[in-house]
């Protein structure tokens, strides 16, 4: 599924009474649902337990969003080393509340799961595209089922609004030159070099 | 003395000078304006005036304006105060003749009877008002109506609703 420094995460369909030990590995882009009895899957020919492998993609996936089932988004390239232990950075505290803010909005119905899902996958596309020094953007849900991300600074504001179906918008306004700048985007996509040069005023 | 200020017609503009008020849920990180709180819903986009709804200060209170919402209104527990001459005052950074003027006008409220309509008379019913302007015009490109709601999320004077 993902590969990094040689280490690979590998998802496959099977029993819940026996685990992730049977079937195909799971295509790309296709979301899994591991419930609580499934207790273990395979990773890199290792048997883990499933609270390990949560806790091992909690910077790259969405766990948890609604307890007791553990949504797992696409796996994507999950940070690992070449012996196979977790080299993830731990998640800091901002971003555990952004995690938690989606999750709220998703169990209160505001947001879809899809949206939230979205929109968590997008965040960590940015964090990765900025080397995670981007700082956690502001965010709200809006009338029409979509969710805005904000980032202020003085003069810079820069958003990134994502609707249900996975499309996005960057939208930058210079406050002080009155500067306009957008472009599209879709969650899973390259983030466009563009973003990466206007996030570059947050950091 | 100043005269007390009268409800208008709907559609009709609202005298120089006043403030109104929209209710919005707090974003992730409190009690702060964000442009998503001036994006209309596509029920807003669908009504008569493609309006945005606020109330007048000075007509409604905010208690009052919260008995109009129908579900879910503990939720709503900012208060967002505009100048409706600074309303009237925003453009699109950089301008464009394709934009319509934001503009703010009375929308009084109706309940249903029967197969017709009457006056909502409920208090507080007086002061409600839409921003008009908001809707997009197909030729125009949302980066004016992003700079336009980004601005009244700036200009916005926000309260936490106790």
């Amino acid at each position: 599924v993902t590969t990094l420094a040689g280490t690979y995460l590998e998802a496959s369909s099977g029993s819940p009474s026996t685990g992730m030990e049977a079937g195909p590995a799971l295509a790309e882009n296709q979301s899994v649902v591991l419930s609580e009895n499934i207790s273990t899957i395979w990773i890199g020919g290792v048997k883990r337990r499933i609270t390990d492998v949560a806790n091992f993609l909690q910077e790259q996936v969405a766990v948890a969003l609604e307890p007791p089932l553990i949504l797992v988004d696409k796996f994507t390239t999950v940070v690992a080393g070449n012996s196979g232990r977790s080299q993830a950075r731990s998640i800091e505290a901002p971003t555990r509340r952004l995690e938690h803010y989606l999750r709220y909005l998703s169990r209160s119905g505001e947001l879809s799961t899809d949206t939230a899902l979205f929109a968590w996958r997008a965040w960590n596309q940015l964090r990765k595209a900025t080397s995670y020094s981007l700082p956690v953007p502001d965010a709200s849900p809006g009338p029409n089922g979509q969710l805005l991300y904000t980032w202020d600074r003085g003069e810079h504001h820069f958003e990134l609004e994502i609707f249900p179906d996975g499309a996005g918008e960057f939208f930058y306004r210079n406050r002080a030159s009155g500067r306009l700048w957008d472009t599209e985007y879709v969650v899973g996509q390259p983030v466009p070099q563009g973003v990466v040069d206007k996030l570059a005023l947050f950091l | 003395m100043q005269d007390r200020l009268r409800p208008g017609s709907k559609g009709e503009p609202l005298p120089e000078g006043q403030t109104v008020f929209r209710l919005g849920k707090p974003t992730k990180d409190g009690f702060v304006a964000s442009p998503v709180h001036f994006e209309l819903s596509t029920k807003d986009e669908q009504s008569e005036l493609q309006a945005l709804s606020v109330w007048v200060e000075g007509l409604t209170t905010v208690q009052q304006s919260l008995e109009f919402i129908e579900s879910n209104r503990e939720a709503l527990r900012l208060v967002l105060y505009l100048s409706v001459d600074t309303v009237r005052g925003i453009r699109p950074d950089p301008d464009s003749l394709d934009v319509p003027p934001l503009d703010v006008v009375w929308d009084p409220l109706t309940l249903q009877n029967g197969n017709g309509t009457e006056p909502d008379t409920r208090p507080g019913a007086e002061g409600h008002a839409g921003i008009t302007g908001l809707k997009r015009p197909p030729r125009v490109s949302r980066t004016h109506y992003k700079s336009i709601r980004s601005q009244l999320a700036d200009l916005a004077v926000p309260e936490t609703l106790a």
